[in-house]
């Protein structure tokens, strides 16, 4: 609301109808748009706010079942706990402007298939089979096709072994042998922001997946349970 | 601002100066023009909507990108390191920092990702804003790998054959705020492994820089090389703080 002026009257000033008027109309025009100008500093309590509780909204997906889903692909796949149930939270709102969205994700690896951790033939870098990835994508639409993008990507090995050329022995059958111990039944956790910049209620966030993939498609990764959190802090 | 009064109360029949209408007013008008506060508003009357948007206090851009973005009841700040801003990383299997052990410089005890980093890459890392007194809440999120060891020996009839060696080798990240530690991981030993530090600590109305270090234990066998020439390298792949700073 803007600031309402008066008009200043002096001893043996006449005022007209009109002048008297006038804060009075300005006020009831004006009191439609009461903002910061109007009010006082550090006057607002939690008591003021009908719902404090909307400042930050909270979303979540959780699996929590025992089945998990094996891992083959060496492109990012959208992890599926017991078909047709993706690790996927819905979102499916139109940020203000600067809004965060922060999310967590973290799950527990079971007992991996593995099968190579190091590659004897290929070029180097060869320790490269003994990784696996996770990345969260968001999938959002400005109005238009739904777009993704990635909020981050996050990696972890099969066993102990370092990545890195020639990290393999030759066993005594003259074939190339595993160096590292196998890592079972270890936590996955990881975390990241995400900013909106645009225009307020430009753009909808439609949903999170926690997706995964291997580096050597003989490797099985099991992933049992996991879970997506996201905050969205609004103001 | 307390409830206003009429000051000058007119009555019927009486004379009005124009002063007095003068002062009538400007009273109320003040309370309009920025003085109404919780006299004047009942509770559960504002909404969320009626709070001011979130403001963009400008970042950093390059190698280590950094956000700062100001709500009216909190703070969100991040800054962080990954393949996608490295020239030298292509993709999640490929490091951004690579340290060798046997060779570069690194200390005993908790080391700066800056100190291990010869290129520069890291020396904007550590998170630093204004805090405003209240609560530190955040995670260090750091991908990183120190593995085991292959290296050749002599099995004692001139043959050499390669042996593992390091699984007692470990690694320990440690997260500060303003220099002091706050959180700790504990060791853990080789891998390739993303972990993730929560943090939640009080702070005042101060300058507040959050880092996260690093130190591992490391040793290297001389007479008996490794099969690639040396010790297994340290490497991080992504690094990553974000803090919120509650303060309403």
């Amino acid at each position: 609301m803007p600031i309402v002026k008066n008009n200043l009257f002096e001893d043996g000033d006449v005022p007209t109808g009109a002048e008297l008027n006038q804060p009075y109309n300005d006020i009831a025009t004006a009191s439609a748009n009461i903002d910061s100008e109007n009010t006082a500093d550090n006057w607002i309590t939690i008591e003021h706010i009908t719902d404090p509780n909307v400042l930050n909204s909270i979303y979540s997906f959780v699996y929590d079942g025992q089945t998990a889903d094996d891992i083959t692909s060496t492109s990012y796949v959208t992890i599926q706990n017991v078909a047709p149930n993706y690790s996927e939270l819905t979102l499916n709102y139109q940020p203000d402007q600067f809004e965060v969205l922060r999310i967590e994700s973290s799950g527990l690896v079971g007992n991996n298939d593995v099968e190579q951790t190091y590659d004897s033939t290929a070029v180097p870098p060869n320790g490269d089979r003994n990784y696996y990835a996770f990345r969260l994508a968001l999938f959002y639409n400005d109005g238009g096709p739904t777009t993704q993008v990635s909020l981050g990507e996050w990696g972890y090995s099969f066993t102990t072994m370092a990545g890195g050329t020639s990290r393999y022995w030759t066993g005594n059958n003259g074939l190339p042998e595993n160096t590292g111990v196998p890592l079972a039944y270890q936590t996955f956790q990881f975390s990241a922001l995400y900013i909106y910049p645009g225009a307020s209620g430009a753009r909808t966030l439609e949903k999170i997946e926690l997706q995964a993939k291997v580096n050597y498609s003989g490797n099985i990764l099991r992933i049992a349970r996991n879970n997506i959190i996201a905050v969205r802090a609004r103001r | 601002m307390a409830k206003t009064f009429t000051d000058k109360p007119l009555h019927q029949f009486q004379q009005v100066k124009t002063d007095n209408i003068t002062a009538n007013l400007d009273k109320h008008l003040d309370e309009f023009n920025g003085g109404l506060d919780s006299n004047n508003l009942p509770v559960a009357r504002v909404s969320h909507l009626n709070i001011k948007l979130p403001k963009d206090l400008g970042g950093a851009t390059g190698g280590v990108i950094k956000n700062n973005i100001l709500f009216q009841t909190q703070g969100y700040y991040e800054t962080y390191r990954t393949y996608e801003q490295d020239v030298g990383a292509s993709d999640i299997y490929d490091p951004v920092l690579v340290v060798d052990p046997s060779q570069d410089f690194w200390q005993a005890g908790f080391n700066r990702l800056a100190e291990l980093d010869a290129s520069g890459g890291f020396d904007n890392f550590p998170l630093q804003f204004d805090a405003r007194e209240g609560m530190l809440i955040g995670c260090a999120v750091v991908d990183w790998e120190h593995g085991n060891d292959v290296y050749q020996v002599d099995d004692g009839e001139g043959n050499f054959v390669p042996r593992g060696r390091g699984n007692d080798w470990w690694s320990e990240l440690q997260v500060y705020v303003n220099n002091v530690g706050v959180a700790r991981t504990g060791r853990i030993y080789p891998r390739r492994h993303t972990t993730q530090i929560p943090f939640a600590v009080a702070c005042g109305s101060q300058p507040v820089q959050i880092d996260v270090r690093i130190k591992w234990n490391s040793w290297y066998a001389t007479g008996a090389p490794s099969l690639d020439g040396h010790a297994t390298e340290f490497k991080i792949f992504s690094a990553r703080i974000w803090c919120r700073n509650q303060f309403r």
